[in-house]
């Protein structure tokens, strides 16, 4: 299943990455985006359902599907909560704007995150952050529809150490790859690591070029947010409506934060790995 | 004092650049850097009153690094934060509220019901001529009121650079209701400094020569989006002040956006229909700023 990312990975002594070789000459990061509609569509027979949270990732997503004149469907969760109503407005908005008829899931994310996550705890699958839970769930509603999930997920996250970039990941982001591995399925839970042409031409854009020699603007990498991201989203998709960075659970951070809590006791061998960006590119081997 | 002169004279059938002159002041000595030049400016905003300070914190990023200044300067100071009736603004204040109690900030919390403040409350100014299409510089208005009430002198962090590109030309978008505030404490003989980022010439010209700003000022691409916003200031924030947590780009006007602010502004919009925004060309200002 190591074909649905851009690396290798393996458990020994905590999680091990190694990116996959650059295969040819890159293209622009925004025609890499473009071609990968193709690509995934050509992986499967399977109808392809795009996760669409609402955020900029999907959405800048769901616009190459789009450009590339690429069959697909969009798939919107619902809290019965109503935790996410700003965001699923939004997608649904998005989705009527365009002319396309998404499915819409409830889920009640009190139940999900307390009692829902078991299932997969018992099954063998460890994360200490709720949203890798959140991410099975969304392959296994794509899957039960019969179709190939993309989730816009795998953005690069800069962190400053010791005055070098790194990127941050731990065990719980293989998770998702490691259920599709043991269902023998495909899906696309980091799409945005879906082939090193993609990953290392976002590298080259001349803003993250600019900010990966300059690792004092990564300091404080604390929340988990691009920044930067967002002035190339809105650089290449000027279109795209400015709207706060929202990760879903702003209206359920207590719950997020006594289950994660709960999580990191349970898992306490999961910790953060750095891998740094020279190290990254060394592998992926673009220059 | 802000770092541009201004006048606007409401003369029909003109343009906004007729209606609305502005003219940056040129910068009067060496830049230093961007932080070191508010920290200058902090001081002299501190220095200039006798009363006491207040920083008005929103939860935002700009308050905040109004109040990091002046903890980093070891001047003492109150915070104000405005809350909304039934939590309506909670989900931007928290930080302030947080940052407060981290850093032993006395925070005086003056309710507001919002309804009611922007559907009639901001009439009064209205008919004293305070004229405006952003209900934010209402606020702003009452904000100086209790800062009268309460003996003190307001500190805020307004005054950013927002970019826009128009013809593949950047341009800094500035309306001539962004002064109500100014003519409010003028008008009145008060004194209160809420445009910290454009409080001197010097810290708007030190702002475009940072690593980032300058790279972005050559990329117009960059500034596109059909919603300009300030992003990358987020980005020099964070540079500047590492433990400053990262966070959306809130307003406070989230939870009330469709139901007061659209309506009430659509309605400002039509009584002050001459209230357009004027976009003033970042090499000119560049030119006035002298660098």
């Amino acid at each position: 299943m190591s074909n649905l990312v851009n690396f290798e990975y393996s458990y020994d002594n905590g999680l091990n990455i190694k990116f996959k070789p650059v295969q040819r000459e890159l293209n622009s990061w925004y025609e890499e985006m473009n071609l990968l509609p193709k690509m995934v569509s050509d992986s499967t027979d399977r109808p392809i359902y795009i996760c669409f949270s609402g955020g900029i990732d999907s959405e800048a997503i769901i616009k190459t599907f789009i450009k590339t004149n690429t069959t697909f469907k969009v798939l919107i969760v619902r809290h019965t909560t109503e935790t996410n109503i700003g965001d699923f407005k939004f997608a649904t908005a998005f989705c009527k704007n365009n002319n396309i008829e998404p499915i819409i899931v409830d889920l009640d994310p009190d139940w999900f995150f307390t009692e829902g996550i078991k299932k997969y705890i018992e099954q063998g699958y460890k994360a200490v952050r709720i949203f890798r839970y959140f991410q099975l769930f969304l392959m296994e509603t794509v899957e039960s529809l019969g179709g190939c999930a993309v989730i816009g997920s795998g953005e690069q996250v800069y962190c400053n150490i010791g005055g070098d970039i790194h990127i941050n990941m731990d065990q719980g982001h293989t998770m998702s790859l490691d259920w599709c591995k043991n269902n023998n399925v495909i899906h696309y839970p980091y799409y945005l690591m879906y082939n090193p042409e993609v990953y290392a031409s976002y590298m080259k854009l001349d803003l993250i070029d600019f900010l990966l020699q300059r690792p004092s603007y990564f300091t404080n990498h604390k929340d988990n947010m691009s920044t930067e991201k967002i002035m190339l989203y809105h650089r290449y998709w000027p279109e795209m409506l400015r709207r706060n960075k929202l990760h879903g659970y702003e209206k359920m951070m207590l719950l997020k934060n006594r289950v994660e809590a709960d999580l990191r006791s349970k898992f306490p061998e999961i910790v953060p790995t750095f891998f740094p960006i020279s190290k990254i590119k060394q592998e992926l081997n673009y220059e | 004092m802000i770092a541009f002169d201004y006048s606007y004279q409401n003369i029909p059938n003109t343009t906004i650049e007729e209606r609305f002159k502005v003219k940056f002041k040129p910068i009067t000595r060496p830049l230093k850097t961007w932080k070191e030049e508010l920290l200058i400016s902090a001081k002299n905003i501190s220095d200039s009153t006798s009363k006491q300070l207040y920083v008005i914190m929103s939860g935002g990023i700009d308050s905040e690094q109004v109040a990091r200044l002046y903890l980093e300067l070891g001047i003492k100071f109150k915070a104000l934060t405005v809350v909304y009736d039934n939590e309506i603004n909670s989900h931007d204040i928290h930080r302030a509220v947080k940052f407060c109690n981290d850093n032993k900030i006395e925070q005086v919390r003056v309710p507001l019901n919002p309804e009611t403040f922007y559907n009639e409350g901001i009439n009064r100014y209205i008919e004293q001529g305070y004229r405006s299409t952003n209900i934010y510089h209402y606020l702003q208005l009452f904000i100086i009121e209790k800062l009268e009430e309460l003996g003190g002198f307001g500190v805020g962090g307004a005054g950013e650079q927002v970019y826009y590109n128009i013809d593949n030309q950047l341009h800094l978008k500035i309306n001539p209701h962004y002064t109500l505030g100014m003519d409010f404490c003028k008008n009145n003989n008060l004194q209160h400094n809420f445009w910290m980022n454009l409080s001197t010439p010097e810290i708007y010209a030190a702002y475009t020569k940072i690593d980032l700003v300058d790279f972005l000022l050559q990329r117009p691409e960059y500034f596109l989006g059909k919603y300009p916003d300030s992003v990358e200031k987020m980005l020099v924030y964070s540079e500047q002040w590492p433990m400053m947590e990262r966070r959306g780009k809130n307003t406070g006007f989230e939870r009330i956006e469709m139901t007061i602010r659209q309506p009430k502004q659509k309605k400002l919009k039509a009584m002050f229909p001459d209230l357009v925004d004027l976009y003033y060309p970042v090499s000119k200002m560049k030119q006035d700023l002298g660098i």
